[in-house]
């Protein structure tokens, strides 16, 4: 079995009298790619700082590689590497001064091979002042700047923002190269398509707390389901409603529906209208994430859906 | 530490080299200032001398009471100003910048970090005030004036001004740990620089304020800055060594208990310390 990397216990953090997280539990194990999904506010970017020590937890506990965040942050951060979502730069700096100023301050070394070869891959002149810098330009150097140490933990906030689509891919490819490696990455995302195609599981944060965590392809399939129909005699309206069941169009015998819970209950129903046909259609990361929020981002289920 | 105290100098390089030549020109302007102005001075001298002892301030007539009463009478507010706006940039103005996330979270300890930054803010002060103090001890030699002064007891005495670079330096580190964002920490620094300024020179007028002094660190320097021509005040030098070490103190305790980034005020922050 897989060693935990990532393990919080009931972690809290309170921002005054606005909440940050809440009774976060969640365990990311060694060698996978985590996505953490949800809107943002949900508690994401809070999530990953306080396991970089950058804030303390009101209660509850963060662990990384078996260590305490808050009492042996320096060894932790020796292992990370890090991105964070707005990422801002030192402007006097050229690329290569800041690289050499990560690797000196953090006691690491690096292959100035690889470094070159990241610098390549995701097309940067680190020669050049960061104040000339696109967003994009900028957002590269962070990555490479995350990558270059070949880290055992990356925690990425939104790696590919600003990124065209090629440089996207790149990164990408670096996400599976360093899980290939062994490497674990605890990625959040708003890129639903991108965490589908990297992550071995993902876990959805809504309103501080974990609602749902699990493989990818499982959260794909059981957690939302789309089915078409074809009946031998029309259900009338409102025959098949059930708690998490949604109608969503009726096209002569054959009437589409997505399905949350209670499939077999629905099934039942079903099966007294004499079914001919049944279709399932494939659903995407971001339907299933959909399925967990409303058009406002606001939750739809009152109560968390079993992690 | 080396490499990041490296990294903290050479990041604040432009903003050291720009005070050193603002305070070097101020220097030299009042320096050079003296030799036109002795005729003119010494007739405002007899009609204001009793309004000038009572601001604590020598004869104009002099080299030593024109410079004691100009430019080291506004070179302790420009340096506490200097103080103030670095001491609050290092820590609240890279927080507000989103740069002191990148630095928390590389493997350095919290109590590494803002020792290094206050390192390289002493560093900086010490240059600029080299600078100063060499333009100054410069300029006087060039004119060879008539007075007790020596150049090194004119660069001395600028460097002494670096107590009041180092108080100010940790009251805003101390404030910018403490307070939620760089603009209250940079107003409360202001305020406080103003405060010990004016103070002091308003308790010169007001005997009423008098007993408000010992708590103002310009009065100190008062004392401090009569080295130009006579001893060295070892005691009151002490006294605002020892005060710039309890700031930092408060300022290393603040900035460990700190959440970075999220900019609370202290009564909120207490709630989220386990």
């Amino acid at each position: 079995m897989s060693q935990a990397i990532i393990e919080t216990n009931n972690l809290s953090v309170n921002y005054g009298q606005y909440r940050g997280i809440h009774e976060l539990n969640l365990i990311v194990e060694e060698g996978e790619v985590y996505g953490f999904l949800g809107p943002n506010g949900a508690g994401k970017t809070t999530t990953q700082r306080v396991l970089l020590d950058i804030i303390r937890p009101t209660t509850g506990r963060a662990i990384v590689f078996g260590l305490d965040c808050q009492k042996d942050g320096v060894q932790i951060r020796r292992r990370i590497g890090y991105i964070p979502g707005e990422l801002k730069l030192y402007q006097q700096l050229r690329a290569d001064e800041y690289f050499d100023m990560i690797t000196r301050v953090g006691g690491t070394t690096v292959d100035p091979a690889y470094r070159r070869e990241l610098c390549e891959r995701l097309d940067l002149d680190p020669r050049r002042p960061m104040r000339t810098y696109s967003r994009g330009n900028k957002q590269k150097v962070g990555l490479i700047a995350a990558f270059m140490r070949r880290p055992d933990l990356l925690i990425l906030d939104e790696p590919t923002t600003g990124l065209d689509p090629l440089i996207q891919q790149h990164v990408l490819d670096l996400v599976r190269e360093a899980r290939a490696e062994g490497r674990t990455v605890f990625l959040s995302s708003h890129v639903l398509p991108e965490v589908q195609a990297v992550c071995d599981r993902a876990g959805i944060i809504r309103a501080g707390q974990i609602v749902a965590t699990e493989r990818v392809d499982q959260l794909i399939h059981s957690r939302l389901q789309r089915l078409n129909i074809r009946f031998e005699r029309l259900p009338p309206s409102g025959a098949l409603d059930l708690p998490g069941v949604t109608e969503v169009s009726r096209v002569g015998d054959q009437v589409s529906l997505e399905i949350r819970e209670n499939l077999n209950q629905f099934l039942a129903q079903a099966v007294a209208f004499g079914v001919l046909e049944i279709e399932t259609a494939q659903v995407s990361l971001e339907e299933v994430f959909m399925a967990y929020y409303d058009k406002n981002g606001e939750g739809i289920y009152d109560q968390p859906v079993a992690a | 530490m080396i490499s990041l105290l490296r990294h903290e100098l050479r990041v604040h390089r432009g903003s050291t080299i720009g005070w050193a030549v603002g305070l070097g020109f101020f220097s030299v302007i009042y320096i050079l200032l003296y030799p036109n102005l002795p005729a003119e001075m010494r007739e405002i001298d007899t009609r204001a001398i009793a309004f000038l002892d009572s601001l604590g301030i020598q004869t104009f007539a002099t080299f030593e009471g024109f410079i004691l009463g100009t430019m080291f009478n506004f070179l302790p507010l420009l340096v506490g100003l200097f103080g103030v706006v670095t001491g609050i940039s290092v820590l609240a103005g890279e927080e507000d910048e989103g740069t002191l996330e990148l630095l928390a979270a590389l493997p350095i300890s919290r109590l590494q970090l803002i020792l290094t930054k206050a390192a390289a803010l002493f560093i900086s002060a010490a240059a600029v005030l080299v600078i100063d103090g060499a333009l100054a001890a410069g300029v006087f030699m060039l004119l060879d004036l008539e007075t007790p002064v020596t150049a090194w007891a004119m660069f001395r005495t600028v460097q002494s001004l670096w107590l009041i670079a180092f108080v100010f330096m940790t009251l805003s580190l101390f404030l910018g740990a403490y307070l939620p964002n760089r603009g209250v920490a940079l107003g409360a620094g202001m305020t406080a620089l103003f405060v010990s300024f004016f103070g002091d020179n308003l308790a010169g007028m007001a005997p009423v304020l008098e007993p408000l002094q010992p708590f103002l660190p310009h009065w100190y320097f008062e004392n401090i800055m009569q080295m130009l021509i006579g001893d060295v005040a070892w005691q009151e030098m002490g006294i605002l060594f020892l005060i710039g070490v309890g700031f930092l103190l408060l300022a290393v305790l603040s900035f460990q208990r700190r959440n970075l980034t999220v900019g609370m005020w202290p009564w909120q922050r207490s709630r989220m310390v386990s």
